[in-house]
Parts: structure tokens; sequence; C-alpha cells
């Protein structure tokens, strides 16, 4: 018998009794109503997919919350004076009133060499020997600002973060002369969403969709494999259930206990992150909905392949980790990777769910990007359970 | 000394470890996915991305201004638009992460040499991405006014700030990543080898019949811990070659001083693998341990951001992870020539991991016999 006649066999074809098509779909409900009931006592039974629910989420967020941030909150600052004026001095005061320096002076630049070495300093700012001569004569006094470009993201926001001071210092210095050279163009930065700059605030949204992907792949890749594992397979397969009713039958309660992971992770949060939630919780549960049809039948597909447990949670957590760490934008700048790469993203469903969290999170309900993420969603999802529903091959052999 | 049985017991080791055509995979392919994402996709630059340009001005200037932002190489695509609203919702819609506004005075304000203010507003969705451009936009500004002025007899500019970079001068991702490969591929593989070897002579139960030959406890333990160490080595070296041979990022230190940095932390990475085994008794227990650790000595390891952004209290808990001496080591000893001294500070502590948990494993596996 072929696959597809598996899916789309008669079900209660007894001895060549047609059964009337009412009584096709009562016996169908009953039958899922029953898998469901089965599943779900199995699930209960199991401490593991109550910890895979419960304590996975809060251990994952808490290393990804905490362990991953940009934000520089004290710039260590070397700063070198070469010859000490009341000139460097205000220079010096302007860094030292900026809340987030933390500096040092020293006479040679040598002094600091050592600790920008060793990560112990973030930068070195040089005031040259003739810097007050320069400022005196009316020439253009440099500032060097030296940072460690082998971690490339705080070399350039603590070259921004001096930046801003010298800036200051420089307007200061303006104003006090009163001479009318301020610079002319003056940039006002708005941030919206995020005024506080704290990366964590897009950073845990995005962590809760590459946990929910984790947990609802490795969820159902269990469940399937277990039934091989252990042998029971041979029992359901016994049964009239269809293909369908056998994976309607294993979603159904992990769906309920990826919302309970999503429960969780959301109010991890917003009351120990403190990321505000400006859409409404309803986008929420629909893009979450959405999502974890993905995930659960991403793991249906996979234990369709492996029928171990060992070998399914292994294929679950990689083939959900890695595109979910490299590819959904959650960390890492999509549009700075080359086409091949951005275009393999584009299949990328954890892409989708940051993308919608980061938005339900820290703007609102916003249709322009919502609708289309929660669309594709959608269309991977029936893709995936079409393609899982192809290849479960519910045969011995 | 070393006696005939332990070799022998070593030589048993890496047959085992390499017998398996499945663990041959596992020791090519996972460390060249790695290496390909790392090089590739790692990247927190700003480049391709689009922004949108709200111009009120009809002057000359205005434009001028705007040719600039159309000739700089981090933006995709300029969105024009003509009202506030559409200013709101191209952020809202991520059609741009930034929109720069350039009010109707803006030409006049310059041309009487006045101050002319210019909004940037950013979307803080991706706020540190944000920032970057915050950043590209402020020069571009900055060099259009400068370029304005010139040429007139106004003094020369009071001060101007230089931006360098040590150690990786164009701020190059890949080159501060892929490095750091040495640390993180070399302490998985090494991990698994030894802890998959231990599970599965409990789970076949030849682990009974090592602890009933002649060997001692330690003995075990170093049989262990020697083709462990020969395999770090060997993945740490086939690293490097390909991290300067490849990716051409020149080791600026000395080989010497990583190597020794490399040993202790294979030592500290095999003490802790040992640790784990002594408490797992199935081949699936040992992977989930190893999992266990490894998903935070990951995360908390400065591999993806710098250990000092994480909050003060969990800084200990970092300071406790070999990878994260081992990184700065790695980062150190490649891109900015790293004396043996500051090597020294964190070889220490790696040593001490590596002592404490050798020790605690061999007392496991002691008891276990007794």
């Amino acid at each position: 018998m072929s696959d597809h006649d598996l899916m789309t066999r008669p079900l209660a074809k007894v001895q060549g009794v047609e059964a009337h098509p009412i009584d096709l779909r009562r016996g169908r409900m009953r039958r899922i109503n029953a898998l469901v009931r089965k599943e779900a006592l199995q699930t209960l039974r199991d401490p593991s997919s109550l910890i895979v629910a419960v304590v996975l989420p809060v251990l994952l967020l808490f290393l990804y919350g905490f362990g991953v941030s940009f934000d520089v909150t004290t710039v260590r600052i070397g700063l070198v004076i070469e010859n000490p004026t009341p000139d460097t001095g205000r220079f010096q005061q302007a860094l030292s009133n900026t809340p987030f320096f933390d500096v040092r002076v020293s006479g040679d630049r040598r002094a600091f060499l050592n600790d920008l070495t060793a990560s112990r300093i973030e930068g070195v700012v040089v005031l040259g020997g003739d810097f007050t001569q320069r400022l005196a004569r009316g020439d253009t006094a440099p500032v060097q600002i030296i940072t460690d470009g082998s971690d490339p993201n705080t070399a350039s926001l603590v070259t921004a973060y001096v930046q801003g001071a010298w800036q200051s210092w420089l307007d200061q210095r303006q104003l006090s002369s009163g001479a009318a050279n301020a610079a002319l163009i003056t940039p006002i930065p708005r941030i919206w969403f995020n005024p506080e700059l704290e990366s964590r605030r897009f950073l845990v949204p995005g962590s809760i969709a590459l946990i929910l992907m984790m947990i609802g792949s490795l969820l159902t890749a269990l469940v399937v494999s277990r039934e091989w594992e252990r042998g029971t397979i041979e029992a359901l397969l016994a049964t009239p259930a269809s293909v369908p009713e056998f994976l309607i039958g294993k979603v159904v309660p992990n769906f309920i206990l990826g919302c309970v992971a999503m429960a969780v992770s959301v109010t991890f949060a917003l009351f120990v992150f403190h990321v505000p939630l400006r859409g409404s919780v309803l986008t929420l549960i629909l893009a979450t909905t959405a999502f974890l049809l993905v995930a659960l039948s991403a793991g249906l597909l996979i234990s369709t392949v492996a029928r171990t447990q060992f070998l399914a949670s292994q294929i679950a957590m990689l083939a959900s980790f890695l595109p979910g760490l490299f590819f959904s934008g959650f960390i890492f700048e999509l549009a700075s990777m080359p086409a091949p790469l951005r275009a393999f993203s584009q299949l990328v469903p954890a892409r989708y769910f940051v993308s919608a969290l980061q938005t339900i999170f820290l703007a609102g309900d916003i249709a322009a990007v919502l609708v289309p993420d929660i669309l594709i969603l959608m269309v991977m999802s029936v893709a995936v359970i079409v393609l899982t529903a192809r290849n479960s091959k519910m045969r011995l052999d | 000394m070393i006696s005939p049985r332990l070799i022998a017991l070593i030589v048993k080791e890496l047959i085992a470890a390499f017998r398996d055509p499945k663990t041959r995979i596992a020791f090519i392919i996972p460390p060249l996915i790695q290496v390909l994402l790392y090089s590739s996709a790692a990247t927190l630059e700003v480049k391709n991305v689009p922004i949108a340009v709200y111009n009120e001005d009809w002057g000359e200037a205005s434009r001028q201004l705007i040719s600039r932002f159309e000739r700089a190489s981090a933006f995709s695509r300029i969105l024009y638009l003509t009202s506030e609203s559409e200013v709101q919702s191209a952020i809202d819609s991520q059609r741009a992460l930034a929109a720069v506004h350039i009010g109707q005075d803006f030409s006049r304000n310059l041309a009487s040499r006045q101050q002319a203010p210019v909004q940037i507003l950013l979307d803080g969705r991706r706020s540190n991405s944000a920032q970057i451009l915050s950043g590209y936009l402020n020069s571009i500004l900055t060099q259009f006014a400068a370029d304005y002025v010139q040429g007139e007899t106004r003094p020369p500019a009071v001060s101007d700030a230089l931006d360098r970079s040590w150690y990786n001068p164009n701020r190059e991702y890949s080159t501060a990543m892929i490095p750091a490969l040495v640390g993180t591929l070399t302490m998985t593989t090494v991990l698994f080898v030894i802890v998959m070897s231990v599970a599965r002579e409990r789970e076949l139960g030849t682990f009974e019949q090592l602890l009933v030959s002649p060997l001692l406890p330690v003995e075990i333990i170093i049989g262990k811990a020697v083709p462990g160490l020969i395999i770090g080595v060997a993945v740490a070296t086939a690293i490097n070659l390909l991290v300067t041979r490849v990716f051409g990022i020149p080791l600026t230190g000395s080989l010497f001083v990583l190597y020794a940095g490399l040993i202790v932390f294979l030592l500290a990475i095999i003490g802790i693998a040992l640790f784990i085994s002594s408490l797992a008794s199935t081949q699936q227990q040992a992977m989930l341990g190893a999992m266990v650790f490894m998903m935070p000595a990951m995360m908390l390891s400065g591999f993806m951001s710098p250990v000092q952004n994480m909050p003060v209290w969990l800084q200990p808990l970092a300071q406790m992870n070999p990878l994260t001496h081992f990184l700065v080591i790695v980062r150190g000893v490649f891109l900015r020539d790293m004396p043996m001294m500051l090597v020294a500070q964190r070889i220490w502590p790696m040593l001490a991991i590596a002592i404490c948990t050798i020790s605690a494993a061999t007392w496991l596996f002691r008891r276990k016999i007794g």
C-alpha cells in the first residue's frame, strides 16, 4: 500500500461494509480524541517533557539574557596626556564627566599597551605633547582614539562614545571662547522603541524564538522516536488510526507544552529582563501558534527520519540551534552576509518569528511587519506538515 | 617511566576513537560547517541596510548631502519620503533602519553659517546596529559640514578625533571570530571524544573489565586523558593551519605561548569530561551532561560578546569557565602579540580547574572500584 493510500485510507472499511460519511467523521473524531488523550497522559507521566517545557526555557533564557550583551556599560579608557596643561585637564574633565567612562591617566602611551592587550581597558585616548600649543596657535589639535579591533563591535561603540565626549568638550570650548566656530551641522539622534539602547531588549525576544524552536522540535522529535524505540509503534499501527490522525495526536499535547514554554519565557522576559510588551497579547498568541506549528511539525519530520530518541534529539538540537543562531537575525546581521547565505536565511522559520517577536515586544502591533511574518510561518507550517505526512511510513520495515 | 601497559591502553583508546566511521565523520563535518558559518555569517557589521531620507529643504546643500548618502557603501537603498507620517511607517515597518530628517531651513542656515540641525531617527528594535549606523551617518554629516566651508578663510578646525583600531585595523568580524574557533571547536571535539568513549565502555561493560585489569585508577584516567590531549592538539593544529593559511590571519604572538595555553586548556577540558563521565552511566546521560556543560560554557565565555558586558554577579561564573581564559589567550596571541607574562595570568586559573576536576574524577572512579 503506498503512502498516499495510507493517508486517504477509508476508515472502518471492515469486511466490505461501506460506512456512512457521518459515521466516518465521527469515528475519526473519536480516534483523534483517544490519541490526544493517550499522548497527553503519556506526556504528563513522563517528567522529561515537563522539564523540557519549563526548566529548559528558563535555563536558556538565563544564559542568553545575561550571557550575551552588546552594551558597553563601563568603558575603561586609558588617557595619555604627554604634556599636562589646563587645556588637557579640561579634556580629561569632559571624559570623566561622562557617566560610563572609567578614566585612568598616564603620561606615556606604553603604560597602557599591556592593559589593552589583556583587555583590561577598552581604548586609549592620546593627547599629544603639542596639544596645548596647537590649540593656542589655532592649529588643529588632534585627539587620537585607539581601540581594540579584535572586538570590532566594542571598538565601534567605544569610538562613538569617545567622539561624543570629544564633541561636548569642543562645544564647551566654543561656548566659553565665544567663537562662532561650532559645528555647522548638528545631528540629533533619536532612537525609537528602545531609547535606553539596551541590547537585552532585542536579544531577549530573539532568544525566545530560538528557544521555542529548540523546544518545539525537541519535544515532538522525541515522542515519535520513543514509540519506535519502545516498540509501541506496532500497537499503534495495528489500530485503525490513519497517519494524519496519528500526527494530530502527537502534535496537540506538545502544542500545549510549547505554549507553557512560551508563557514561561514571556513571564521571564517581562519580569526578570524588564522587556516591555507593547503589542497585544492576542497578536503574540497568534504569532506563537503559527511558529509552534512549524517547530512541532519540524520535530515530527525529524522523528520520521531518526528512529532513536538519542539521534532524534541530536538532529533536533542541531537543526534548530545552528540556523536559529546564525540565520534568524537574532544576533548577527543578515544584511551583511554574503548573498547565498542571505537567501538561505529566508528559509529559516526562526527568522520570521524573531522579527515578529521583536516588533510585538518593542514596537507594538505593526501590521506591515507582522502580517507577512505570520503568513509566511503559516505557509511554512503547512508545507512541513504535508512533507511529514508524505514521509511518514507507517510500516515496520 | 611510562609503563608498557599504559602505552597499550593509550593505543587502544586511540584506535577505539577512530574506528567508528560515524565518529570519524563527527570529527570532520561539524568543524567544517562551523568554520564556514563563523567566517561568513558571524558578523555584526552594518552594511546593505536601507535608510530613509525626508527632505523638507529645497536648497542645493541638502541635495548635495543626499548624494553623499547615495554614494555611501553602507546603505543598500535610500527611500525618499515626503511626510512625517511616512517616516513613522518606514521605521515601523522596518523598510528603513534609520531615517534622516532634513528641516526646511537647512540650506538657508548653512548659507548664513548658522547651525543646521539634522534629525536622525533610528529603529531601536535593532539598537546595536542602529548605534553603529548612527555613527556612520554622523561622520558623513561632519565630513559634509567640513567640506561645505572648505576654501573659506575660516580658521582650521580646533580639533579632530582620529579613530584608529589596533590589532585588527579594519575591524573585520571574521578576523575576530575565526581564531576563537581554535578554542571552541577543540573544546567540543575533546569533550565529546572522552565523554562518549567512557560511556560507550560503560554500556558495553568493557569498563568493568578495565577496572578489574591490573591497571591502577590513575592509569585508567591517564589512558583516557592522553588520547584526548593528542586529539585536541591535532584538532587545534589543523584549525591553526586553516586560520593562518586559508583565512590569512597571521599569528602575531609566539606559537610556543599558544601551545602552552592550549595544553593547560585541554587538561582542564579533559578534567571536566572525565568528571562528567564518572557521573554518567549511559551514552545518553553522558551526551546530556556534555551539553549541559557546553551551552553555558559557550554563552558565558566572551565568545559572542565581551565578558565585561555581563552583569557583575555573573562574572565569577565566567571566570570559572576555562574557555573564557583560553579565548583571551587565543585572541591575544593571534591578534595582539600577547606576551607570556599576560598569558600566564590566564593559565593559572585553567590549571586550577584542571587539577580540581581531574582529582575529583580520579576519586570518583576509585570509589567505583572500592
